[in-house]
């Protein structure tokens, strides 16, 4: 019933945008924009220079191009490469590859001699934003900088944590309008081959005109979906990124993109923030715990609430059971529309807050966390014993450190809320049933999602609900199906106990 | 797919209604207990215990009782239905009194629909009522938790310190099982005060006797193994000293020769001496002297109960049961009939393990 549908083949339908044929025709396209600038180097020069102005860095067409251009003497193309001081300089003749350059911000440089080859020279310009502190997965300890929107940028920050040759990267351009640069990084030797190839087979699979983030790649390479959860961790922390690698995970970094998309991935390495490999294993491991139980108390909590007060009321513990009555006593609504009105207003604030700039944000929170909050209570609409398990929820749902996780986490409260008014405790487990099977079913670059629980992969453990110390991760991840399995060599166990007195 | 969905919306369509009827917390008229009062031959008083809830958190719940006369306890829980504007549930019921007039004629009828309830719970509290159950439901005792929750408290501490543990298992137990008879806590209201005062023995399920609270906990030394709980030994007529029982355990032993079938009973009681008259209890002299004392006066008082039990042909001890553990092939009819004659031994033993802080 929900098996993929297959895809109509595109052929007959005309996405790219037109190509010139011919030079001539290239260069009266571009003369429509007035960023573009074309003058003969000097009157009785046979040499022309084309240039969009918003894509070159102006001092170096000026002192480094255009200067030597102009000392020089020489008639041919060829000759007057040897002259300009800029690497990378080409003799292109084809129409598609001098559109490319032109747009890449290269100076072209066209004779009269012979009007069908150019001589590109590269000058682009591109701002960008100095490396930040990572904002969405910040952590107190380890290291402070994280990805920029240029790929070159990031590229140099995991080149620099991995300098080793083995680190492979590819590149394929996506988009028909956008050409976005896409690298797919991996350590030969090490990543399993079939998921590179995996995952650069989906990429060169994709058809769209622009890519404009790479949580686009992600959505479109997943291998579900339509699914709520995310099948790749996406990070915008370098270290995170280059110890995906030493995994032997695949790494796909998207030009103009600060966040990287990390795979295969599991279901419980979303709830594994990097600074739990900063801090002790068992303090991590205790963390790492209580985020699990924070993501089935959000799952969970106002559920098991409606169930309980519409069905179970036996259940109830004697001393909570006056508090329980007498906050509901008087209340119009029925439980099942007090806890989704509040579940949406807090939604709703969600969402407020998160369109707003900060400092307008933070006032909304109060407005809506203080203001309504106590007003609903007082004015017998809510009671607080709702409010105080759904403001619970919220918070828990915030402890992921993956946000589109917590996304997601956001959205399954509702069908287990509805479920719950249904059949009661019965509905719960039958929707936590509908939830597992679909997990279950998940994979991320066709790798197990529940992986080590199932597919049962006893090692993993060791860095999956708790963190062990490094000493006993001598072992890559088995559902990674890396090629090296081991990645140092493990403790001999019969070591001796070092006495003070040696 | 096409037909799949059609399925799944006529399903939606048909089902939309087999939803299961919900109990709204604060839309139903929870009984917090209920008690059974002797009427007449014929019918009997129910008595449901129920609290309202005020909004707010400051108040106590109040206090309602409703009550009913009828034949049937299913009748007269549709009469007293009559009368609450809410329907009333009893999930919730933590105690189940029955007046002791009415213990006198038999209590299985009340058993029995407690037990086919699916809705109740294994573990709540039973007890009988000196006088009526209504007078100890319906009493206002003055304190910061609501009476209901007063009541179960006091039924369990009482379990903890003093009576032997009951509540609806192992009555149905006692009850079913071959060897063994029933026996309830008996609660009385003082003033402004409810009372344990006593055990309840039932000889199938009629009220035969009655024992004080002293004697009950002689009762729950021999029947079960427990931790807490203060005895007063008399030393000499004069002297008295008060042992907290540490920790007491009774183990049968039951054996069948050619002279017939024997039961020993041996409790072995580790006490601190809590409680002194003029008896110096560093030297070892006088503790020795303290558990010859105790391990006389116990044995004496056990050796009486289960005199009595025996001369009322009643089991509460659950010999029988047993015997049938340890001799194989016991036969049950001959057991019944020869359990008055069986020479049963108590031996206990006494050890004071301290006498708390002293020099």
């Amino acid at each position: 019933m929900f098996k993929r549908r297959k895809q109509k083949p595109l052929e007959n339908i005309q996405t790219k945008s037109e190509t010139p044929k011919s030079l001539e025709a290239l260069l009266e396209t571009c003369q429509k924009s007035v960023d573009f600038h074309s003058f003969k180097l000097t009157e009785d020069s046979p040499y022309h220079v084309y240039y969009i102005e918003t894509l070159v860095k102006p001092e170096l067409v000026h002192d480094d191009i255009l200067l030597y251009l102009k000392k020089s003497e020489n008639t041919t193309l060829l000759d007057l490469k040897k002259d300009v001081p800029v690497g990378d300089t080409k003799i292109l003749s084809g129409v598609p590859e001098i559109e490319e350059a032109l747009m890449l911000g290269h100076v072209l440089v066209r004779s009269e001699v012979n009007p069908n080859e150019v001589l590109s020279i590269p000058a682009l310009f591109s701002e960008t934003r100095s490396i930040s502190a990572p904002e969405v997965e910040f952590s107190v300890v380890g290291p402070k900088d994280a990805f920029v929107e240029p790929l070159n940028l990031n590229l140099n920050l995991i080149r620099r944590r991995l300098p080793i040759s083995t680190l492979i990267v590819d590149e394929i351009k996506v988009g028909d309008l956008s050409h976005t640069r896409i690298a797919i990084l991996h350590i030969k030797g090490i990543a399993d081959t079939a998921n590179v190839h995996t995952a650069i087979q989906r990429i060169r699979d994709i058809q769209y005109d622009q890519i404009a983030d790479s949580s686009f790649i992600a959505q479109m390479i997943s291998d579900h979906s339509s699914s709520p959860f995310p099948q790749l961790i996406d990070t915008e922390r370098p270290d995170r990124v280059s110890s995906a690698l030493a995994e032997g995970k695949v790494v796909i970094i998207v030009d103009g993109s600060p966040q990287v998309l990390t795979g295969p991935t599991t279901l419980i390495e979303f709830f594994s923030a990097f600074e739990d490999y900063f801090i002790a294993w068992p303090l991590a491991s205790i963390f790492r715990l209580i985020r699990l139980v924070a993501v089935l108390f959000s799952t969970l909590s106002t559920a098991l609430y409606v169930s309980v007060v519409t069905y179970h009321y036996e259940m109830i513990p004697s001393r909570l059971l006056d508090t329980l009555v007498s906050s509901r006593i008087g209340i119009p609504l029925p439980p099942i529309v007090e806890a989704i009105v509040l579940e949406l207003v807090i939604e709703l604030l969600r969402e407020a807050g998160a369109r707003l700039p900060t400092k307008i944000g933070q006032t909304i929170g109060i407005v809506g966390g203080i203001v309504i909050g106590t007003a609903a209570v007082e004015a017998g609409l809510t009671s607080n014993v709702l409010l105080i398990v759904v403001a619970l929820t919220a918070l828990a749902s915030f402890t992921t450190p993956v946000y589109q996780m917590s996304n997601a986490i956001r959205l399954i409260r509702f069908p287990f809320i509805l479920f719950a008014q249904w059949l009661g405790f019965l509905g719960v487990s039958i929707c936590f049933a509908f939830l597992l099977s679909h997990l279950l079913k998940l994979t991320s670059l066709g790798r197990p999602y529940l992986s080590p629980i199932y597919p049962l992969r006893a090692t993993d453990f060791k860095d999956a609900f708790f963190r062990l110390p490094f000493n006993l991760q001598w072992q890559r991840p088995i559902s990674v199906r890396s090629q090296q399995t081991t990645r140092s060599k493990p403790h001999d166990k019969r070591k001796k106990r070092r006495d003070i007195e040696e | 797919m096409k037909s799949k969905l059609i399925l799944l919306g006529v399903c939606l369509f048909c089902l939309a209604g087999c939803t299961p009827k919900t109990k709204v917390i604060e839309e139903i008229q929870l009984v917090q207990a209920l008690g059974y009062d002797y009427v007449n031959d014929e019918e009997f008083l129910g008595v449901a215990g129920t609290q309202i809830t005020r909004p707010g958190e400051e108040t106590l719940p109040e206090n309602e009782i409703f009550t009913a006369t009828g034949k049937t306890s299913r009748m007269i829980r549709k009469k007293i239905q009559t009368e609450s504007s809410k329907t009333l549930v009893e999930g919730r019921i933590g105690l189940l009194l029955m007046n002791k007039e009415l213990a006198e004629q038999g209590i299985y009828h009340f058993i029995n629909t407690f037990e086919r309830d699916s809705m109740i719970g294994r573990d709540i509290h039973l007890a009988i009522a000196e006088e009526t159950s209504l007078e100890i439901l319906s009493g206002d005792y003055n304190l910061d938790i609501t009476v209901f929750e007063y009541l179960n408290e006091l039924m369990e501490e009482s379990n903890k310190e003093i009576l032997p543990e009951t509540n609806l298992h192992t009555v149905l137990y006692q009850y079913y099982g071959d060897g063994m008879d029933l026996f309830l806590p008996v609660m009385d209201k003082k003033k402004d005060r409810v009372f344990v005062i006593g055990l309840a023995l039932f000889n199938d399920d009629v009220l035969v006797h009655q024992l004080n609270v002293r004697e009950a906990s002689i009762f729950k030394l021999l029947y079960e193994r427990f931790r807490g709980g203060y005895y007063i030994i008399e030393v000499d007529p004069d002297t008295h000293v008060s042992v907290e029982s540490v920790n007491a355990s009774p183990t049968y032993k039951i054996y069948e020769d050619h002279t017939g079938i024997h039961v020993g009973i041996q409790v072995e009681v580790k006490g601190l001496v809590s409680e002194k008259e003029q008896i110096d209890t560093s030297k070892e002299r006088n503790i020795q002297k303290i558990q010859k004392a105790g391990i006389r006066e116990f044995e004496e008082k056990m050796t009486a109960l289960i005199t009595t039990f025996q001369e009322l042909g009643i089991d509460p001890l659950g010999i029988g049961d047993r015997a049938r553990s340890q001799i194989r092939h016991l036969n049950f009819k001959e057991w019944e009939r020869l359990y008055p004659h069986i020479p049963i031994d108590v031996d206990v033993t006494l050890e004071i393990i301290g006498s708390g802080i002293t020099e």
